[in-house]
């Protein structure tokens, strides 16, 4: 299992994929230093109104952030599997005294230190850098890289299973479609809750059930919020909008993402347990 | 316990592979229909038939890289499908593709630490496998820039890793010159001095009768022959070079007169040999030569798919 690891690690390494995660982090920074500099030296808000524009500006651009992640995640995971088993590379190693759970678990390990890590690099070092030159920081940074990058790696588990199966393609347009579908669900909920819907409300709870991804990132996105935004959003009456979060997100949500994980990753094992090579 | 276990310990050693009506569907298509086989070890065992027989199929089920619709089996004594007989298996896929982002080096010693190798031991066994396929020098290369050839002694190379105790080699000289075939029987000779069990799958039949013990044949996913290739080859009838003896001579035995010296016996069983020749000299004949007939592979194998 370990050596399926280090050679998934080492395949993103060989073919540049982890060269090009790296120059895309630098790039995202660069980028996100500069517009920030700029809007900093060109905004004439100040206090709360300025905490507010940034906060915002940092829930945009982290909202489109973990968009990138979760393609980067489903198409790497896909490609990786799909990749293999369908070129015959899978035949010789699966000849060898080893197991497919293990071979399927040390591809997750490996796709999940790759994808992660970007996650992790890129996102620390866009708050960061918005920190340094806008000196906004939000309250919990941590805790909410931790929850961008549980949901890129919700999305690879998605795609590594569909892969097991399905072509590279398919698996990845399949997981996109989930992802973004999870999203639409988790808007519908958040309208459910507005409107005091019961039926909005139901629908968002089965998005959240099939694919918690976009619970995820609302938990991220609450931990990203100021104390402020989140009690003048509430004052404004702004609940059910897409970009705020104005609650926590139960921790049953966050143990279902973690137990959905493991469902996923045991069916992809059943999967590949039962494909003919 | 190892083969070499129990025969020291006064058993007798499992066949290297034994299969009892081993069928493979998919959906309505029978890809493999009820195969039985044992294939002895220490023994090179063809497995042949033509393109789609099944042949293919077969290989992937004792490897457990495909699971059987019905039947069972037992590869180095332990059941199909079961991760721990494949410790002692080397394969060369027939669509044999490496990771292409790897050396050639580091292919085998993924392969040897996949095995289960030690750490220590795993440089050395993918030189010496480099050295045996004809790779020396080569192994520092990435595997996207070998030839095709050079890929499939590559995999040669993966399959002969760790000296295993069973080598299954499927159209393992697809891509390769004459001069890599000459190379493949050769190193099977070798696996054959060591004892190793070589499964050979091949529709390529003079490459199977130069270096098999027995065969199997397969046609449309059921065994159509099989045993021992000598006794498979054997055919009724002797030539024979004689002088000093009639063509009414001959005829009267149940021969035919082949000028200027020779005279065919077709139906003359082996055992009647002796006979033949006493009744030869006895009559005046003075003998030069017989020789036994023997039906090449190809015009057996024709023989046996009934192709006119």
């Amino acid at each position: 299992m370990l050596e399926i690891c280090r050679l998934t690690v080492v395949e993103s390494l060989r073919r540049r994929l982890t060269l090009a995660l790296f120059a895309a982090t630098l790039l995202l920074v660069g980028l996100t230093g500069w517009a920030f500099s700029e809007i900093s030296r060109l905004s004439s808000l100040q206090g709360v109104e300025r905490l507010m524009q940034f906060s915002l500006l940092l829930l945009f651009l982290m909202l489109l952030f973990t968009g990138m992640l979760a393609l980067t995640a489903v198409f790497t995971a896909a490609a990786a599997v799909a990749g293999e088993l369908e070129s015959g590379v899978a035949a010789a190693i699966l000849a060898r005294p080893l197991r497919r759970s293990a071979y399927l678990f040390g591809k997750w390990l490996g796709l999940a230190a790759v994808v992660g890590g970007f996650a992790l690099l890129a996102g620390a070092g866009e708050l960061v850098i918005v920190s340094r030159v806008a000196a906004f920081a939000p309250p919990q940074p941590v805790a909410a890289l931790a929850l961008i990058t549980a949901q890129a790696l919700l999305m690879m588990t998605l795609s590594l299973a569909l892969a097991t199966r399905l072509s590279a393609v398919t698996s990845a347009i399949i997981s996109t479609v989930a992802f973004f579908l999870s999203w639409m669900l988790g808007t519908v909920d958040l309208m459910g809750v507005a409107l005091k819907y019961p039926t909005l409300l139901t629908v968002g709870e089965i998005g959240k059930i099939l694919l918690p991804t976009n619970a995820l990132w609302q938990a991220a996105e609450y931990h990203l919020e100021p104390g402020s935004l989140i009690a003048a959003a509430q004052g404004l009456g702004l609940g059910g909008n897409p970009f705020l979060a104005l609650d926590p997100q139960p921790p049953a949500v966050l143990i279902w993402a973690g137990v959905w994980a493991v469902i996923v990753l045991g069916l992809g094992i059943w999967g590949v347990g039962r494909r003919q090579i | 316990m190892t083969g070499s276990e129990e025969a020291a310990a006064g058993g007798t050693p499992p066949a290297a592979i034994r299969t009892e009506l081993l069928e493979r569907r998919y959906g309505r298509h029978v890809a493999l229909h009820g195969l039985s086989l044992v294939v002895p070890r220490g023994s090179v065992f063809g497995f042949l038939g033509p393109n789609g027989a099944g042949k293919t199929t077969a290989v992937k089920l004792l490897l457990g890289l495909v699971q059987p619709t019905a039947g069972e089996g037992m590869v180095l004594g332990r059941p199909l499908g079961e991760p721990a007989a494949r410790r002692r298996i080397g394969y060369l896929p027939e669509l044999f593709r490496y990771q292409e982002w790897l050396t050639g080096r580091e292919v085998l010693e993924a392969h040897a630490a996949l095995a289960g190798m030690e750490r220590g031991r795993r440089r050395a066994a993918a030189e010496g496998a480099l050295g045996t396929v004809g790779l020396s020098g080569e192994g520092l290369r990435r595997v996207g820039t070998y030839s095709k050839g050079m890929q499939q002694r590559l995999g040669l190379a993966v399959a002969l890793l760790g000296d295993p105790e069973l080598v299954v080699l499927d159209e393992p000289t697809s891509a390769l010159d004459p001069v890599g075939r000459h190379d493949v029987r050769t190193i099977i000779q070798q696996l054959r001095a060591k004892g190793t069990t070589v499964f050979l799958n091949s529709h390529l039949l003079t490459e199977v009768e130069a270096v098999c013990d027995e065969v199997a044949v397969l046609d449309h996913g059921r065994v159509i022959a099989q045993g021992e290739l000598g006794s498979l080859l054997q055919a009724k009838g002797v030539d024979v070079e004689v002088e000093g003896i009639t063509e009414e001579e001959i005829r009267r035995l149940g021969g035919t007169f082949l000028p200027p010296r020779g005279a065919s016996f077709p139906e003359l069983a082996e055992g009647d040999v002796p006979e033949l020749v006493a009744q030869l000299v006895a009559l005046g004949g003075r003998i030069h030569g017989v020789t036994r007939r023997r039906a090449s592979l190809e015009q057996r194998f024709l023989d046996w798919l009934e192709v006119p």
